[in-house]
């Protein structure tokens, strides 16, 4: 069984919250991927489910049994760490029996769990070999070998890919995701990178602060954000962010005025409360704007700076009145992303436009006031099947 | 302030460096120099005075020889050994536990009783003198292996705890974490983990106990009286008679209490590892 629920936790280290009722839960095998920037609690709620940290109120369930008060080594769990933290002492196979032999099980067996997960991994060359004589990939690894060999039935990682180089984190990413394919467990995944969150994610769970903003697929977490931290925090480059205020507002609709353009008429979620004159946070997808002039709302703007990445190109405008709020640079501009294809350089003069039915709106308190959309229609797919 | 490099070039300062390093190296073995041209000397060299001058015959042999047929030092050498030795183990034993326990573990009191251990090094040998013989009297182990192995150990651990503590603090958290969510006991991890990984602490702090206790002379006195119990620092003493002393043997006799603890250092040096922790974490 690979059941975790975890409910209402609590955590204080030092009179300062750190997980404020903090709660999911997963019935069958998942990947969940809590995500968050730093400081944000992720790596606590981790190690209470782990065990390494106690917790001051809630309850964690492992595979039907109430865990909260049980040691570590009693929890079904087995852990990853960033740091890999492998005993320098040991050779790789005596590191990932380590836990099987202080269970006291028989050195048959150990060898035998040992050798499956180092063929899993490929790593039966290493078996002899001692941590410092392996490079970082190798060691991480030999340290999710040490997590397979005790077949718990929850994995934990913490941040395993943030030291290693680039290309080799993507390696780890297909092979971690690959692993859990083939294991029946489930695993909960600690990081700070959007890209591991999205790609690797059954389910993901953004946290800031200390709470949960927002649980689901990665996909919906993409095109329906509830509030306006999940919508900045996942996609890159991240959502533009403009100022605007509300100048009609009626049962299904609201509508907003920024300067030099037409009325943009959004959809109203449902029972949103919104009044004429109310100062929302308008929210477009880097992705949503395109160059030229054949969407419904354009405006002119300056190219300050091009990024061109092969596949695409990212650039930053100037659109003189419009300014975006907590921009990439600072400086006010939007971020957009374009094809590769379209010739953009520095000070040319463009059009921008954008449809009004890609518009998020944010109240004051960052909740979303645009109603939830089709994932199925959302611009992530119509890529994938392009 | 700090010691600059000289530099190659100044080859006036170099060989005035070199000059003075070998006059204060000659001066600060002169005596024990002395004392191993005496250890060789027949007696009657020191009897005419001739205690710096080349040796007037060698009668290393003899000499050394006699320091173990005709006097107790024998006797006094297994004595040390027997109160020596233990009382390093115990040390060793102890401080591994404690360090362990005031790194690894928050509870109520850590602190204090970590100052405690270490406040206790600042108290004078000496102010402790009478109550100590008292208890060992109280608790019949007065004149007895076992009142000097029993101090040695309370006395030596204060420091070694500090020792072992801060060393143990110094070994990755991730590590102690990992052994904890596989299941590891904490008597498991120390076994398994920690002391493979402090073993280079463990062997210097072994040399320093060991030379320490064995050099001891202060409870040595204080403790054993009868010869049948004195360590060898004591026992040194009592080859003094009251009218005549032998200085040859005498001599040869220090010589031979040296030779232990420098054969501990080369005992232990082998445990001195660089890096043995490395590959645990990143880096």
């Amino acid at each position: 069984m690979s059941n975790l629920e975890i409910s209402n936790i609590s955590k204080c280290y030092e009179g300062r919250e750190v997980l404020k009722n903090v709660g999911f839960k997963s019935s069958e095998k998942e990947f969940i991927v809590v995500v968050g920037p730093s400081g944000c609690g992720k790596s606590t709620l981790l190690k209470t489910i782990a065990g390494l940290t106690s917790v001051d109120a809630g309850r964690i369930l492992i595979g039907e049994h109430d865990v909260t008060r049980s040691e570590p080594g009693d929890r079904d769990i087995a852990m990853v760490f960033q740091s890999y933290a492998l005993y320098p002492h040991m050779t790789v196979a005596e590191n990932m029996g380590f836990g099987l032999r202080m269970a006291g099980h028989p050195k048959q067996q150990i060898r035998e769990a040992v050798e499956h997960a180092a063929s899993i991994l490929r790593i039966t060359d290493y078996l002899d070999m001692r941590p410092k004589q392996l490079s970082g990939g190798q060691r991480q690894r030999v340290a999710i070998g040490r997590a397979i060999t005790r077949s718990p039935a929850v994995f934990l990682f913490d941040e395993p890919l943030s030291n290693l180089d680039a290309a080799l984190r993507t390696q780890m990413r297909v092979e971690i995701g690959q692993l859990y394919r083939r294991l029946d467990a489930t695993m909960v995944y600690v990081t700070h990178d959007q890209v591991e969150a999205m790609t690797m994610a059954t389910r993901i769970v953004l946290m800031n602060s200390g709470v949960i903003e927002q649980v689901g697929s990665p996909i919906e977490l993409y095109t329906n954000p509830v509030n306006r931290f999940v919508a900045g925090f996942l996609g890159s480059p991240r959502m533009n962010f403009i100022e605007a205020s509300v100048t009609e507002v009626n049962d299904d609709q609201i509508v907003v005025a920024l300067e030099g353009l037409d009325d943009i008429r959004v959809a109203r979620r449902h029972g949103v409360g919104v009044s004429r004159g109310d100062t929302v946070t308008l929210g477009i997808r880097p992705e949503e704007i395109s160059v030229g002039r054949q969407r419904s709302h354009q405006l002119p703007a300056r190219v300050e700076l091009v990024e061109q990445l092969g596949r695409e190109v990212i650039a930053y405008v100037d659109t003189g009145s419009i300014r975006a709020i907590e921009s990439e640079n600072g400086l006010g501009h939007l971020t957009i992303q374009v094809d590769r294809k379209s010739a953009m350089s520095r000070d040319d003069d463009i059009h921008i436009g954008f449809d009004a039915e890609d518009i998020y709106l944010f109240n004051a308190d960052g909740m979303t006031m645009t109603p939830n959309r089709d994932t199925e229609k959302s611009p992530v797919h119509e890529v994938s099947e392009a | 302030m700090y010691p600059r490099q000289i530099s190659k070039d100044d080859v006036l300062k170099k060989y005035l460096y070199l000059a003075a390093v070998t006059l204060v190296l000659m001066l600060w073995l002169l005596p024990l120099g002395a004392v191993i041209l005496t250890s060789v000397r027949p007696a009657s060299d020191a009897a005419v005075g001739n205690y710096w001058g080349w040796p007037s015959g060698f009668d290393l042999v003899k000499n050394y020889t006699e320091v173990f047929t005709q006097t107790p030092m024998g006797r006094y050498f297994f004595n040390s050994l027997v109160i020596t030795i233990p009382s390093v183990i115990g040390v060793l034993v102890l401080s591994t536990l404690t360090g362990y326990v005031l790194s690894r573990y928050r509870f109520r009191g850590n602190t204090l009783l970590f100052a405690i251990f270490i406040g206790g090094n600042f108290l004078p040998f000496q102010i402790m003198m009478i109550p100590v013989r008292d208890l060992t009297i109280s608790l019949g182990i007065y004149n007895s292996y076992l009142a000097l192995i029993i101090f040695h150990v309370a006395f030596q651990t204060g420091f070694a705890t500090l020792f072992m503590r801060n060393f143990i603090a110094s070994l990755p958290d991730e590590l102690f974490e990992a052994a904890r969510s596989e299941g590891a006991s904490p008597l498991q991890t120390l076994i398994h983990v920690v002391i493979p990984l402090v073993r280079p602490a463990l062997a210097a702090l072994a040399i320093l106990a060991f030379t320490f206790i064995w050099n001891d002379y202060f409870w040595a006195v204080v403790l054993t009286p009868s010869d049948a119990v004195k360590p060898v620092t004591a026992g040194l003493d009592n080859l003094k008679g009251q009218y005549v002393a032998n200085w040859s043997l005498i001599s040869a006799a220090t010589i031979a209490i040296a030779i232990p603890p420098v054969v501990m250092f080369f005992l232990m040096q082998r445990h001195f590892i660089r890096g043995l922790t490395m590959g645990a974490v990143k880096g």
